[in-house]
Order: C-alpha cells, then sequence, then structure tokens
C-alpha cells in the first residue's frame, strides 16, 4: 500500500437507528485496498445493515463513510461504484443471463460491441458459457450465484459487497463457491466485504475477519490470530467455539493478582498465567475474567501437570477417530466440550464421572466480555 | 387370532374431494350462472337478430348518429377514464407496497377504498357538489382570482372521467397492488447498485415484470367503465351520451327492446374484444402469471 492510496473503505462512528432500535452503534472499520474482510455475526448483530449502509440502501444516521477516500453518504447506490450481490441473488428474472450480467454496463452507457465482449468474457470466467441465453429461473442455486458474481463484477468496480451469498446453498455447492470467491478475488483483485453468520465461511475466505455482536464491532483481526489468541470470552466461544469457564469461584477462581500475572484455583490446583494484555475499558470497572480452552485441546483423563476439572458424561458423539464428549461440570452454565482421540475415550459412556484434563499450556486467561 | 374380527380402519381424511361432490357443491352457482348470465347472454343475441332482420339493427346502432355519438363518447372517455385510474392506481399501489410504515399503508388502503364503501348516488352526489357552479372548486379558484366567473365544470366530459375514475380507482389499485406485490423491491436496489437512477431501475425492472398486471388492470378498468349507467346521467347530463343511458331509453322510452339488444351486443362485443386483445398482446402465461 502506498503512501497516497486511500483505504477502500473507511468508517467512522458509524450509527444506525431505526426509530427507537439501534441497528449500527458507533462502529470504526478500515479496509485496505484489495483486502478480503468477513463481516461475521449472528442474526440481529447488525452486519446486513452495516453493508446496506456502505452499499447506500440505507443512510446512517451518524457517522461518515468513505470509499476510496470519498466522502458517500449524500450519494446514491447508483453513484458509488459498488458491486453487490444479495442474499437471495436478487437476479432480473425478466432478462436472460447475458442481459443481467450486460445490465450495469449497459446503465453506464457501453457500446454494443464492448458489452458483448465483457459479457462473454466473464461468463467464460465464471463457466458460464453454454448459460448465457437462459433465464435466471431455469438455473440451479449454483449457477445462480455465479450470475450473480459475473453481474457484480461485470463493470470491475473496486468494491464488491456480499450479503450471505452462500446461505441458501448445500454444503458441497458451498465449499465450490467459497473456491470460487478466493479465486474471484485472486484474479479480479477486488476489495470485498463479506456478509455471513457462518464461521467456517467465514475462516476460509478471509484475510481478517470483524465479529459483530449486538450492533458493534467487537474486533477485527487476522483470521489465524483471532482463532488462536481470541481476545475475550465471546470471540473465544463463538469463533474459536471454546470452552469458557469464567472465574467466578466454581469451578475455577482468581485468588492472587501479582506482577507476575494472575493465580487461579482450578480443581485442587493452582497455576500462574499471565495477565491479559487487552485492559478492559478504563474507568468500566473490572470486566471479569475467564479461562478459554478449544475442545480439540480438552484431555479426556488428566494427565500429570494438567489442571483437572471433573464432571458427568452428558453426551458422546463417536466421529471416527475421534469423539466429541459433553461434560457437565457443577457451577458451569454450559456443558465442557472435549474433542478426543477415539482410543483415549475407550469403554466411556453417558453418564460417567470424568475428571477432564486442561493442559495449562493451551489455557488463556482473558476478559469474558468484550 | 382367528376369530377375532379385524375393527375396520378408520377412514383417514381426505383433503381431495371427488367429481361428484366437486360439482355437487359449485352446482348452486352453475345454475345461477347459467339462469342469470348465460341466459340472458344468448337471448340479447337473439333478440338483436329477431324478426328475421340478422344485421340491420347492428348496422343501425353503428351508423345511426345518436348511437354513434353516444359510443364514441362512452369509447373515448374510457379510453381517458382508463390512464387516468390507472396512473392514480399505480401510484397507491406503488406506495402500498415499498412502503414499511403501517399508518402510511392504513391510511393509503383507506383511501384507495373509501369509494368501495360508497353507495352509487353518494359517490357521484359528493362529486356533483364539489363540481357545481357554487361548489368549493369554483370557490377557491374565485377566490384566488384566477377565474372571473364559476366555471362549467358539471355536464361535461370531464366531469364524467372524474366520477367513473373515481369509482373505478379501488379496482385499479386492487389489482395493481397484486402485479406489484410479486415483484421483489430488493431487484430495484440491485439495479441502482448497478448504476441505474430510481427512475431507471423502475422502467427497466418494474415496469416489465408488471407488465402483465397492468395490461389486465388497464383492460378490467376498460370494461367497467364503458358500462356505466348513473355517473353519465348526474355529471354528464344530455349533453354527453353514454352508451348505457341510449339502451336504458331505447328500452324506457322508445319500447325498442330489440334495438337495445343490439347496442348491449356491440358493447359487450367491444369488451371482448378488449380483454381478448390484451391476451394476446401480453401472452396468455403473463397474464395468468399476473392474476395468480
Amino acid at each position: 500500500m502506498t503512501q497516497t492510496e486511500h483505504p477502500a473503505v473507511e468508517l467512522s462512528g458509524l450509527t444506525k437507528r431505526f426509530g427507537g432500535v439501534t441497528a449500527v452503534s458507533d462502529l470504526d472499520l478500515t479496509v485496505r485496498p484489495g483486502e478480503l474482510i468477513s463481516i461475521l455475526g449472528a442474526s440481529g448483530s447488525g452486519k446486513t445493515t452495516l453493508l446496506r449502509l456502505v452499499a447506500g440502501f440505507e443512510t446512517p444516521t451518524t457517522g461518515s463513510i468513505r470509499l476510496h477516500g470519498r466522502e458517500v453518504a449524500s450519494l446514491s447506490p447508483a453513484e458509488r461504484e459498488i458491486g453487490m450481490v444479495f442474499q437471495n441473488y436478487a437476479l432480473f428474472p425478466h432478462l436472460s443471463v447475458r442481459r443481467n450480467i450486460e445490465y450495469g454496463l449497459r446503465m453506464r452507457g457501453w457500446d454494443r460491441q464492448r458489452r458483448a465482449e465483457r459479457v462473454t468474457e466473464l461468463l467464460a470466467r465464471m463457466r458460464l458459457e453454454k448459460l448465457g441465453d437462459r433465464l435466471p429461473r431455469q438455473l440451479s442455486g449454483g449457477q445462480q450465484q455465479r450470475v450473480a458474481i459475473a453481474r457484480a463484477l461485470a463493470y470491475s468496480p473496486r468494491l464488491v459487497l456480499m450479503d450471505e451469498p452462500l446461505g441458501a446453498l448445500d454444503k458441497a455447492l458451498k465449499e465450490n463457491l467459497l473456491a470460487e470467491i478466493r479465486r474471484v478475488h485472486r484474479e479480479f483483485g477486488t476489495t470485498i466485504l463479506y456478509v455471513t453468520h457462518d464461521r467456517e465461511e467465514a475462516m476460509s475466505l478471509s484475510d481478517r475477519v470483524a465479529i459483530m455482536r449486538d450492533t458493534r464491532l467487537v474486533c477485527c483481526t487476522p483470521v489465524r490470530e483471532l482463532y488462536l489468541d481470541p481476545p475475550n470470552g465471546y470471540v473465544a466461544s463463538f469463533f474459536s467455539q471454546a470452552n469458557v469457564i469464567p472465574l467466578g469461584g466454581e469451578p475455577a477462581a482468581l485468588v492472587g493478582h501479582g506482577p507476575s500475572g494472575a493465580e487461579v484455583a482450578l480443581g485442587g490446583r493452582k497455576h500462574t498465567f499471565p495477565s491479559p494484555t487487552r485492559a478492559g475499558s478504563p474507568g468500566a470497572g473490572d470486566p471479569g475474567l475467564a479461562l478459554a480452552i478449544r475442545p480439540g485441546q480438552v484431555r479426556a483423563a488428566a494427565a500429570d501437570g494438567d489442571l483437572p476439572l471433573a464432571g458427568t458424561v452428558s453426551d458422546l458423539v463417536f466421529l471416527g477417530d475421534t469423539v466429541h464428549l459433553r461434560v457437565t461440570v457443577p457451577g458451569l452454565a454450559t456443558p465442557v466440550s472435549a474433542l478426543t482421540p477415539a482410543d483415549s475415550a475407550r469403554g466411556m459412556a453417558v453418564g460417567d464421572e470424568v475428571t477432564l484434563g486442561l493442559p495449562p499450556e493451551h489455557l488463556r486467561l482473558l476478559p469474558e466480555h468484550p | 387370532m382367528r376369530g377375532v374380527t379385524t375393527p375396520r380402519a378408520a377412514r383417514p381424511w381426505d383433503q381431495r374431494v371427488g367429481p361428484v361432490t366437486g360439482l355437487l357443491m359449485a352446482a348452486p352457482l352453475i345454475i345461477g350462472l347459467a339462469l342469470f348470465v348465460g341466459y340472458p347472454l344468448v337471448s340479447i343475441f337473439l333478440d338483436a337478430s329477431s324478426g328475421g332482420d340478422l344485421t340491420g339493427r347492428y348496422t343501425d346502432v353503428l351508423t345511426n348518429e345518436v348511437s354513434r355519438r353516444a359510443l364514441l363518447t362512452t369509447l373515448r372517455t374510457s379510453v381517458v377514464v382508463v390512464v387516468v385510474a390507472t396512473a392514480l392506481g399505480a401510484a397507491l399501489a406503488w406506495t402500498l407496497h415499498v412502503t414499511e410504515r403501517r399508518w402510511l399503508r392504513v391510511l393509503l388502503w383507506t383511501v384507495a377504498l373509501v369509494p368501495f364503501w360508497l353507495g352509487v348516488i353518494v359517490k357521484n352526489y359528493a362529486i356533483y357538489l364539489m363540481l357545481s357552479a357554487n361548489g368549493p372548486i369554483n370557490g377557491l379558484l374565485l377566490e384566488l382570482g384566477l377565474i372571473d366567473g364559476p366555471l362549467n365544470l358539471l355536464y361535461t366530459e370531464t366531469a364524467i372521467v372524474i366520477g367513473i375514475a373515481y369509482s373505478l380507482v379501488p379496482y385499479a389499485v386492487l389489482s395493481l397492488y397484486a402485479a406489484f406485490m410479486h415483484i421483489d423491491t430488493e431487484l430495484l436496489n440491485a439495479g441502482q447498485a448497478l448504476g441505474a437512477s430510481r427512475t431507471r431501475a423502475l422502467a427497466t425492472i418494474a415496469f416489465p415484470l408488471a407488465r402483465g398486471g397492468v395490461a389486465a388492470s388497464m383492460a378490467l378498468v376498460f370494461v367497467l367503465s364503458i358500462g356505466f349507467y348513473v355517473t353519465p346521467i348526474l355529471l354528464g347530463g344530455a349533453q354527453t351520451p353514454f352508451m348505457a343511458t341510449q339502451i336504458s331509453q331505447r328500452i324506457f322510452n322508445l319500447y325498442d327492446y330489440p334495438g337495445a339488444a343490439a347496442s348491449a351486443a356491440v358493447l359487450l362485443l367491444i369488451a371482448v374484444a378488449v380483454v381478448g386483445g390484451v391476451l394476446a398482446l401480453v401472452g396468455g402465461r403473463t397474464l395468468r402469471k399476473a392474476l395468480r
């Protein structure tokens, strides 16, 4: 990124209220040109509203939206020079595939020959050559999706917005299209803002993942870092699907706080963890700490050096090489998940008393809430 | 288990209706239609050609000065009514389709449907009062100094157009709303994101998708309009004769029943031609989709 190049998207203090309901609050986000960012959140977290604000279908209540350095809050969607892929594709049902893809070029006054060349090129690149004259309803879901992407890319917008584009498709098709989107991103070098509620989609696609929760942006971090070092308990459980054990006294408690770190008691043993680097917002009071550990790092039986956690097996799913255990622990609202090698859980059954092993090196101390 | 009688399996509830049951259920309607629609339709054509005169009365309807003038007035007025009612109806129906404000929907539905709830006489009398020489419209124009004396708004074709259009706007709104209902407004967003202005998106996306429904709505309004009877009498007076008025005069003043039948038959054939024309123009499939 050169000094003179503006960020592709720059949102600051962006807020949107519908009547008394806030959909997006005080959101800041900067996207570099060529980046693929996923906005991940549960339904109702405000992610779609965020995308529609960027697209221009909604007007912000306060805050600014800059695309490539240009303030666009007062511009119509047509003037924002974006491509958009909609949740249900929104293909024009009365127009053929070719005419759908061509639509944006027509609106921009491209002449006939240039249009034809560009559409032919896109049909080839999206592997739709034989379908140019079909109507959208004569296509399968995956084909419609490819047409929608081709249409959004037709006039080479620098920014493409995608709103849960794979939501309605089955798993196998999803895998295919994710690969397709990665390829498009590589080949066209487009900046993509991708909204989804599916963490696997977000993980497999993006450079960075922005997580939204209750109208707010929780974090926006490179995807691996986010998964391995979640900044707080919410991200740990939502994104990394980690077990989050609040230090509320039972079964885990904070017993001391010193320069060397925080001392935690768990299952009759004590361990000192480095204090989380990211402090809670100043003046907001103690955010509350929690331990997080991913299911794959929990041992079915405690070994030497592990922090032990005793409970009852409430569910056991055999997955072949691994077994997924759910263990109810007194004092914890949600059962602890463990994904362990099948051999280590041999002979185990629902109702058994077990002592799980939490290796301290995999436990992470972090703020419970964002 | 020999000797134990198996209980007869309870007959499961069947949602389907057999042909006999179906016919029986529809019988009252079928008989009613045959008696009050089928028979009169046939008898109109028989009466119009009664006494061995097969085409003479039809020729008379089309060539006779008085009846020709009535026919042309009826058709001309109805075309204008179609334009006015469709334009007003489309604006209302589209707003109803896209608005998310509840109060606006309630208000617009009320405005659109009030003419349905008013009696024919009340409706026409209201417009009569509005348009009369000392009515509010003339009063306002005089007050503003835009005119020196009251305009003759009543007993004109314009008055008839206003009266009929007012009565028919609900039909236009309902049929157009049905046509617009299936248009996903996200398509217009897609169009705008691709660079179309609002107007252009409406013209290139919404209109083609609603075309069949709009044509069906226009045909409906036209067919209803050419049969209007009370409105032309109250608001048009003697200067602007309508076909329906002509027919009634032939029956009650001239006792020319076959002549009335011929006039009615002509009107009916025009209606059939318009509906058939619309079907041919937009294609049966589009129309069926619009009416679905």
